[in-house]
């Protein structure tokens, strides 16, 4: 964890593991914690553990990838969260404006990523991820 | 770690560290068994819960499936005001008995 200029920022590389995901959210919700109200920390929170669990997921566990890295940044008036696997990615375009059936069981974490996201953004093979949300002024003065 | 407690036909599911892949991919199994040894109500305990996933709420979904094709229900007991806003943009409280905590907006 480092911090310049009023930015925090976070690095990890992590196996793909559903605890070491726990861990990383639980690393940056210290980093959000200082200027940070509930529903705002909650969504960007949330957009970050879907993207470190797909790519776990599809990237690592069924893509055969071996890890994941995240950076995430915090500043004043945007956060930023970058996470990419080594797996061979997936075609993201068809997913992306989908809206997920209420009672299917899987199908619903791009939507949520997009729920919260203010920008989402693949590169071009889909192995990584960038998510941006942009704070109001009125969001980071109460808890 | 998550906690599962089972009296008579009910199960009362505490997921750890909240409701998502890790709890989910640990909970699944032992849910699914609790469910075929005849449990008709399972009961989420979301109280004080701030962490939630897609594969948290597939395991909601899924439970909620299987119980309910055998004439059950599923609660989620004190989700917070941000849960229930995520469920219900999901179109999840349609299906789901969604009962909020003391600071839930429901």
């Amino acid at each position: 964890m480092a911090e310049r200029g009023g930015t925090r920022r976070f690095r990890a590389r992590i196996d793909p593991d559903y605890r070491a995901v726990d861990r990383v959210v639980e690393a940056v919700e210290a980093l959000l914690a200082p200027q940070a109200c509930r529903r705002v920390s909650f969504g960007f929170q949330l957009a970050l553990r879907e993207a470190l669990v797909n790519a776990v997921r599809h990237g690592c566990k069924r893509g055969g990838g071996s890890r994941v890295e995240v950076e995430v940044t915090v500043g004043p008036g945007k956060w930023e969260a970058r996470v990419a696997d080594n797996g061979p990615g997936f075609d993201w375009r068809p997913h992306l404006e989908k809206v997920p059936v209420p009672t299917a069981s899987a199908g619903r974490g791009l939507a949520m990523i997009r729920l919260y996201g203010d920008e989402v953004e693949f590169n071009g093979c889909g192995n990584e991820i960038r998510i941006v949300c942009r704070p109001k002024p009125a969001d980071l003065q109460r808890r | 770690m998550s906690v599962i407690e089972q009296g008579g036909n009910a199960v009362r599911v505490r997921p750890e560290p909240g409701l998502v892949a890790s709890a989910a991919e640990e909970l699944r199994p032992r849910l699914l068994e609790a469910v075929r040894s005849g449990a008709v109500e399972v009961v989420f305990d979301l109280e004080g819960i701030q962490q939630i996933d897609s594969l948290g709420i597939g395991l909601l979904i899924a439970t909620h499936n299987t119980v309910t094709s055998q004439g059950g229900r599923v609660r989620v007991v004190g989700p917070s005001p941000e849960v229930v806003r995520l469920l219900r943009s999901m179109r999840l409280d349609r299906h789901l008995a969604l009962e909020p905590g003391p600071d839930g907006s429901g």
